[in-house]
C-alpha cells in the first residue's frame, strides 16, 4: 500500500511537473515569435551572399538544409563564366575591338556552348575552358573589361571565376568561396528558419530587381529588423533592368522608401554598405565625383568617399528617432560578416529583452 | 523518357479513351479536383488512402486526370514543366515563395505557341515563308480538320474516298494534288512530303477510330450535323470521328458527309480560302489542349519527342491499322484504342511539327467562329469573310500576345517576371512593329526556364513536397500493374461525370 501511494504520488508530481513545463513551453512559443530578419536591397547588391553567410554560421543541420548541392553550384559557375565571356565578346564591336580569325573561331565555340545551356556540363566546359581562358587573357577582352566606361552588365565575381578557370576545367569540388561568389538571380521570397541559443530566427531573402520588388509586400509583416544591403561599389553603374537608371540613385530611393515605410516604423534598420573591397579598388580608377556630382572631397580617399555615401543614405531618414545601424562590409569576408551579424544579433536580443 | 514512363502514360490514356470530358480540367485544379475527389478515385489504391497530405503546407491531391510522372520527369525541369500534373504542383509550391509567376509565364508562353494561328497567303510576301505557311495550312487541313479534308477531296476525287480504306496512298496523292491547287502554290514539292506523312497518319487514325467508335459516331455526328464545328464540347475523339465518317463513306452516316460537303463546296470556290473551314475546325482542335483535357491530349505533349524522333513508326503502324480497320469490328478493343490514341498523337505531332500548331486564340473567339461557320454554309461572300478571318486571326494572335505581355512583362504588372532587359526590349519592339510571330516569346521562355532552374527549382528539389513526389513516382512504377484493375472504376465513373458535364 505504501509503495502504491508513494508511486502514485511520484507520478502525480511528475505529471504535474511535466504539465507545468508543457504549459510554459506553450506560453513561451506563443510569446516568442521568431525574430524575422528581412534582407532588402536592389539587384546584385549581395543580399543572397549575406544570406548564405548567415546560414553558414549556423549549425550543421541548418547549413545542410539551405545549402545547394555541389552540382548545382558547379553548373552555375559554368553558367556565370559563359555568360560573362559571351557578354564581353558581344560588346566588343561597341568598343571598336576586333578579333583575329583564330580568336573568332574560339569565340564561336564558346557561343555555341552558350546557346545550348541545357547541355552544359563538365565535359563541355572542359572542352572550351582553354578557349575561354585564352580569350579572357587576350588584350582585347582585357581592354574591354578595364574600360572605365562600362556599357554592359557583368557580375562582380567575373574576375575571380576567370582566375580560377584552371581549377574548374577539371572535375572539381566547389569551395565555400566559389559558392559565395557564384551569382544566381533570386526569384521570389526565400525563407530560412534557424535557432540561435534557442531563439528562433527567420531570415528572409528576396529578389532585388525592380520587377521582384512588388513581391516584397508579402513578407513585410512582423519584421523584427530590416537588413538593407546596398552595393557601395555601384556608384558608376546602371541597373541591369533598364540599362539606364543609376544603381546608386535606385538604391538610395529604395532605401528612402523602405526606411520611411509604415511597415517598418518599429523595426530597426541595419544598413550594409557592401562590396567595400571592390569600392576601394574602384575609387582609384573611377573618381566618385564624376558620378556623384555633389561630392567635392578627395576622390581617392576611401574615408571621405564612403562617409559621403553614408551621409547620403542617412539624410533620407525622416524619422530622427529611427534606429539605423550601418556597417561597411564585404559580404565575402566570412569573419567580418560573422562579427557584424553577432553584433546585430546582440542588439536585437537586447531589444527583445526590453520589450519583455 | 523511359519506356516505363511511356507505358504508364499509354495505360492511362487507354483507360479513358471514351471520356474526353470526364478527363478535363487539369489546370482548373482546385475546385474541380476537390469535387471530383469525392466521387472519383485516385491513381492507385495506396494514394487514395492518403488523400490529403500536407507537404510544405501544400495539399497534394491526385485525381485520375493527373498524368503519371517518373523520377526522371521530376529531376528534369523541362520534363517537369511539360507534365501538367507536376507543373501544377510546382506552381502550388512556388506560390508559397511567390515565384510562381515564372512558372505561370512559362506555361502561358507554351500555350501561346499552341494557340498561335499561323496566317497564310497573300500577306506574306517572301517565297519561303509562303511555302512554310502552306505547309502548315495543308498539313493541318489534311490531318486535323474534319471539314477541310473533304473540302479538298470532294471536288475532284470523291471516288477515291470510297476506296480510301484500302488505298490510302492513292488518297494521299489526291490530297496532295488538291492541296497544291487549293493553295495556289505549285512549287511546294517539299511540302508534299510533309503532307504525305500527315495524311498517312490521318488515315490511320480514321480507320482505328471508326472501328472503335462506330456506335458513338452515329450519335455524335447526328448531334453535330447542324453545326459541323460545334465540337467545342467534344474534343479530339469526336472530332476525329467526324473525319472518319466524312472520308469513309462506306462505314457510316452519309448525312454527315453531305453536310460537310455542302459546307466545303460553298467555301471551296474561293480557292485560297481554306481559312474559314480550317479555322473553324481549328477551334475544335484547340479545345483539346486548352482545356488541358483528355488524357490523350496530355500524352500528346509528352510524346512529342517520341513521335518526332521515330518517323519510321509512321509507316509501320499504318499498315497495321489498315488491317485493323478491316478486321476489327465495333467492339472497341483496348489494344486498337491504344493504337489509335497513339496515332492521334503522332498525327498531331506531325501536323504541328512543320510549323507550330495553328490554333485559335481565345475561347470567346472559338465560340464566335463556331457560329460564324454555321452561317458560312449559307452565304456566298467568301472573300470578305476570308479577309475578316485573316484580320480576326491577326487580332487574336495580337490579343493573346498582348495578354502575356501585360500580365508578365509590363514593368508594373502584378506577375512581372525577372526577364533580362534586352529580351524585354526585343519583344516590345516586335509588338510595336506588329510582328507577332509564334516565336516571339521563345527566347524569354528559355530565359525564364533558366531562372527557374537556377533558383526556385533548386529549392523545390530540396523540399519535402519534392521528396513526396519522388515517392509517388516510385510507387507508381511499382504499382504499374495495378492500373488495369483499377481502370474499371474510372471508366464507369468518368462516363458519369461526363454526363454531369453535359
Amino acid at each position: 500500500m505504501k509503495m502504491c501511494t508513494r508511486n502514485k504520488k511520484d507520478i502525480t508530481t511528475e505529471y504535474l511537473n511535466s504539465k507545468k513545463i508543457d504549459k510554459e513551453l506553450r506560453q513561451e512559443s506563443s510569446t516568442l515569435q521568431p525574430l524575422k530578419l528581412l534582407l532588402l536591397g536592389s539587384g546584385e547588391c549581395g543580399k543572397s551572399t549575406i544570406f548564405k553567410q548567415i546560414i553558414s554560421f549556423q549549425d550543421e543541420a541548418t547549413k545542410k538544409e539551405y545549402t545547394p548541392p555541389a552540382e548545382y553550384v558547379i553548373k552555375n559557375i559554368f553558367l556565370n563564366i559563359l555568360t560573362a565571356t559571351s557578354t564581353l565578346v558581344r560588346v566588343a564591336p561597341n568598343y571598336n575591338i576586333e578579333f583575329t580569325e583564330e580568336e573568332n573561331q574560339k569565340i564561336q565555340t564558346v557561343l555555341n556552348a552558350f546557346s545550348e545551356l541545357e547541355n552544359l556540363d563538365q565535359t563541355i566546359f572542359t572542352s572550351i575552358s582553354d578557349n575561354i581562358k585564352y580569350l579572357w587573357n587576350s588584350k582585347q577582352i582585357q581592354s574591354i573589361y578595364n574600360d572605365p566606361n562600362r556599357i554592359y552588365q557583368l557580375n562582380d565575381s567575373t574576375e575571380y571565376l576567370m582566375s580560377n578557370i584552371d581549377r574548374y576545367s577539371k572535375p572539381f569540388k566547389p569551395t565555400q568561396n566559389d559558392y559565395l561568389r557564384v551569382r544566381v538571380k533570386t526569384t521570389g521570397i526565400v525563407e530560412a528558419d534557424f535557432k540561435i541559443e534557442a531563439v528562433p530566427f527567420k531570415l528572409v531573402d528576396v529578389g532585388g530587381q525592380k520587377n521582384q520588388r512588388r513581391k516584397w509586400i508579402h513578407c513585410f509583416q512582423d519584421i523584427t529588423s530590416v537588413l538593407f544591403v546596398t552595393s557601395i561599389n555601384d556608384y558608376d553603374t546602371v541597373l541591369e533592368e533598364d540599362n539606364a537608371t543609376s544603381r546608386f540613385t535606385d538604391s538610395l530611393e529604395l532605401f528612402r522608401e523602405m526606411v520611411n515605410s509604415n511597415w517598418f516604423v518599429k523595426s530597426p534598420f541595419v544598413l550594409f554598405f557592401n562590396k567595400v573591397d571592390l569600392f576601394k579598388e574602384k575609387i582609384k580608377r573611377i573618381p566618385v565625383s564624376q558620378h556623384l556630382k555633389d561630392f567635392n572631397g578627395n576622390d581617392h580617399s576611401y574615408e571621405e568617399t564612403s562617409q559621403f555615401i553614408k551621409n547620403k543614405f542617412h539624410t533620407t531618414i525622416k524619422n530622427s528617432n529611427k534606429i539605423v545601424y550601418h556597417h561597411f562590409t564585404c559580404a565575402l569576408d566570412s569573419h567580418a560578416i560573422e562579427v557584424v551579424f553577432n553584433s546585430i544579433q546582440h542588439s536585437l536580443l537586447m531589444n527583445v529583452a526590453e520589450v519583455l | 523518357m523511359t519506356k516505363k514512363d511511356n507505358n504508364i502514360k499509354l495505360k492511362t490514356s487507354n483507360s479513358l479513351p471514351s471520356s474526353p470530358n470526364g478527363a478535363t480540367k487539369i489546370k482548373k485544379s482546385n475546385s474541380s479536383n476537390l469535387k471530383k475527389s469525392s466521387t472519383s478515385e485516385r491513381l492507385n489504391g495506396k494514394l487514395s488512402n492518403n488523400s490529403n497530405i500536407y507537404n510544405d503546407d501544400i495539399q497534394i491531391e491526385f485525381t485520375k486526370d493527373d498524368v503519371p510522372f517518373s523520377k526522371q520527369t521530376l529531376n528534369n525541369l523541362g520534363l517537369l514543366l511539360n507534365n501538367p500534373t507536376t507543373r501544377r504542383i510546382f506552381i502550388q509550391f512556388s506560390e508559397k515563395e511567390h515565384s510562381h509567376n515564372h512558372v505561370l509565364f512559362w506555361q502561358e508562353t507554351k500555350e501561346y505557341k499552341e494557340k498561335f494561328i499561323e496566317i497564310n497567303q497573300e500577306q506574306l510576301s517572301t517565297q519561303p515563308e509562303q511555302q512554310q505557311t502552306t505547309t502548315s495550312t495543308s498539313s493541318s487541313t489534311s490531318s486535323l480538320q474534319p471539314s477541310s479534308q473533304p473540302q479538298q477531296q470532294q471536288p475532284s476525287s470523291s471516288s477515291s474516298q470510297q476506296n480510301s480504306t484500302q488505298q490510302s496512298i492513292a488518297l494521299i496523292t489526291d490530297n496532295n494534288n488538291n492541296n497544291n491547287n487549293n493553295n495556289n502554290n505549285n512549287n511546294n514539292n517539299n511540302n508534299n512530303n510533309n503532307n504525305n506523312n500527315n495524311n498517312n497518319n490521318y488515315n490511320n487514325n480514321n480507320n482505328n477510330n471508326n472501328n472503335n467508335n462506330n456506335n458513338n459516331n452515329n450519335n455524335n455526328n447526328n448531334n453535330n450535323n447542324n453545326n459541323n464545328n460545334n465540337n467545342n464540347n467534344n474534343n479530339n475523339n469526336n472530332n476525329n470521328n467526324n473525319n472518319n465518317n466524312n472520308i469513309n463513306n462506306n462505314n457510316n452516316n452519309t448525312t454527315t458527309t453531305t453536310t460537310t460537303t455542302t459546307t466545303s463546296n460553298k467555301s471551296s470556290p474561293a480557292m485560297p480560302s481554306i481559312t474559314p473551314n480550317t479555322l473553324a475546325s481549328d477551334h475544335a482542335m484547340s479545345e483539346t489542349p486548352q482545356h488541358g483535357s483528355s488524357p490523350t491530349s496530355m500524352t500528346v505533349e509528352l510524346k512529342n519527342q517520341k513521335g518526332d524522333s521515330s518517323p519510321g513508326s509512321n509507316s509501320t503502324p499504318r499498315v497495321k491499322s489498315i488491317n485493323g480497320a478491316n478486321n476489327i469490328n465495333d467492339d472497341a478493343s483496348s489494344s486498337s484504342s491504344s493504337l489509335s490514341s497513339k496515332k492521334e498523337n503522332n498525327n498531331i505531332n506531325n501536323s504541328s511539327s512543320p510549323i507550330q500548331n495553328r490554333k485559335i486564340t481565345n475561347r470567346r473567339s472559338q465560340f464566335l467562329s463556331g457560329n460564324r461557320v454555321s452561317r458560312e454554309s449559307t452565304p456566298d461572300d467568301n472573300t470578305d469573310d476570308e479577309e475578316n478571318e485573316i484580320a480576326m486571326m491577326q487580332k487574336s494572335n495580337l490579343k493573346s500576345c498582348l495578354y502575356i505581355f501585360d500580365k508578365y512583362l509590363t514593368p508594373s504588372s502584378e506577375l512581372e517576371v525577372n526577364l533580362d532587359f534586352k529580351t524585354f526590349i526585343e519583344i516590345k519592339k516586335k509588338i510595336d512593329q506588329n510582328q507577332i510571330t509564334v516565336n516571339i516569346f521563345e527566347k524569354s521562355q528559355k530565359e525564364i526556364q533558366e531562372v527557374i532552374a537556377n533558383d526556385s527549382y533548386f529549392r523545390y528539389k530540396s523540399s519535402t513536397t519534392f521528396k513526396y513526389l519522388l515517392n509517388c513516382a516510385e510507387q507508381f512504377e511499382k504499382d504499374n500493374s495495378l492500373i488495369p484493375t483499377s481502370d474499371e472504376k474510372p471508366k464507369l465513373k468518368s462516363r458519369k461525370s461526363k454526363f454531369f458535364c453535359m
